[in-house]
């Protein structure tokens, strides 16, 4: 059993990674609310599971992968375990709605989720490869390619076009 | 545009789009609230109990209560009490009890248990196969299919035991026991101890779910065969998994390498089916 100390530690650990961890999936929900719910349940299946992980093993990928495949088993779900408090999330209040950004959201859409998440990873969070593949339990090769196959499905929908 | 041009452009229009949708400077603190508030579920009166433990008292009490309002009803009624699927005694979800909860009712329950001459399942009595693998972004689950093959009923209530097995020697993997929570399965079937009861033919079926993330140096375990055995069952039926329509079993949960193997209880029920 843990003891208050390795609760605390671990709770003292996880609390940087929850600003990254809402950007991964804010990213993978297209949501905001949905974001924060795939990140609660995601925070406290972690905590619960804190004790399977070995000391000194880096937080980050353990973390956001559990991250990812909460985002993916969102919509799934039929039932909550999110616990939620009177405290609502804030409003939007940033104006992001442009043409642009609609086109950016309608193309990450149309990827295959894990292909998403490589994007994702890499060019949204700036991860390296080898904590893309980590995170997506692929090889580093298959990260890139992942990448890859993502970028070539965006240029379309982004314009963007190789001179 | 050049490739690190792409690059930059879509870094750039990647946080423009997704920047307005992330949850607001307060959501960190609600998420690291839910795990102050889930840690101090986990305390009662200024000790804490493990979840087992915790479990065990939930079901206690209500056996003291049930038990207690059955006696009562009983005593102050001269016929028996209309019959109906029993519910009393669920199990600590950690420990698979060895018989069923007898059940106050004189009439026939739709629920046999093994005072009413049905076995508990053995190991040589079924067959295993693993069934509607599923992988996720970090984990990877199924359901292990237990058939029948006898010619006569079996019971089954609760968790069965799991072991790996690499060229005959045997590993038993450490799992940790899902009831009532989320586990990622495909069907929303939420995880309940029950006793249940398989005709020859029929067959029942058991989520597991592990992480196959490498955290350490360590290589995680893989095996192609596990031995599975019932609930109360003391022997085990082997399970071989067949590459490419099932990967073997890379479980980074049971050597420390990293995480979890989550095992939901024996269902009639298929949970990670979709349809």
């Amino acid at each position: 059993m843990r003891n208050e100390a390795q609760t605390g530690s671990f709770e003292a650990e996880l609390r940087p990674l929850i600003p990254i961890a809402l950007r991964l999936a804010a990213a993978m929900r297209l949501d905001s609310l949905d974001a924060e719910d795939a990140v609660q349940t995601a925070a406290l299946r972690a905590w619960s599971k804190r004790a399977n992980r070995q000391p000194g093993t880096d937080l980050r990928p353990w973390f956001l992968a559990i991250v990812a495949n909460q985002c993916r088993e969102t919509h799934r779900a039929r039932w909550a375990s999110v616990l939620r408090f009177a405290d609502p999330p804030e409003a939007e209040t940033r104006a992001g709605d442009t043409a642009a950004a609609i086109d950016v959201v309608n193309g990450l859409r149309r990827l295959a989720p894990h292909i998403r998440l490589a994007v994702v990873l890499r060019y949204y969070l700036d991860l390296p490869y080898e904590e893309v593949a980590s995170i997506s339990r692929c090889s580093a090769a298959a990260a890139k390619s992942r990448v890859r196959r993502g970028i070539e499905s965006l240029k379309t929908t982004l314009t963007l076009q190789e001179s | 545009m050049s490739s690190d041009d792409i690059e930059s452009t879509l870094r750039d229009r990647l946080r423009a789009a997704i920047d307005p949708m992330v949850p607001g400077p307060n959501a960190g603190g609600r998420v690291m609230d839910a795990i102050a508030a889930s840690r101090e579920r986990s305390r009662v009166g200024g000790f804490r109990i493990g979840q087992r433990l915790g479990a065990f008292l939930v079901a206690s009490v209500v056996v003291v209560l049930v038990g207690g309002a059955l006696g009562l009803t009983l005593a102050l009624r001269s016929h028996p009490i209309p019959s109906g699927p029993s519910k009393t005694g669920p199990p600590a979800p950690a420990v698979p009890t060895s018989t069923a909860t007898p059940t106050p009712s004189p009439s026939a329950s739709p629920s046999p248990s093994p005072s009413n001459g049905v076995v508990a399942c053995e190991g040589a009595m079924l067959r295993a196969h693993f069934i509607d693998f599923d992988g996720a972004a970090g984990s990877e689950g199924g359901d292990i299919m237990l058939e029948n093959a006898g010619h006569a009923p079996c019971t089954m209530e609760g968790y069965t035991n799991l072991q790996g097995s690499v060229d005959g020697r045997l590993t038993q993997l450490g799992v940790t026991h899902i009831q009532a929570v989320l586990i990622n399965n495909s069907n929303g079937t939420l995880p309940r101890v029950r006793l249940i009861t398989l005709e020859p033919g029929q067959a029942a079926y058991v989520a597991v779910e592990w992480t196959d993330v490498q955290s350490t140096s360590t290589s995680c375990p893989v095996y192609r065969t596990l031995l599975i055995t019932p609930p109360q069952g003391s022997t085990a039926v082997t399970m071989t998994v067949t590459p490419p329509v099932t990967p073997p079993f890379m479980f980074c949960g049971s050597h420390g390498a990293a995480i979890w193997i989550d095992e939901a209880p024996v269902s009639l029920t298929r949970y990670f089916y979709q349809p």
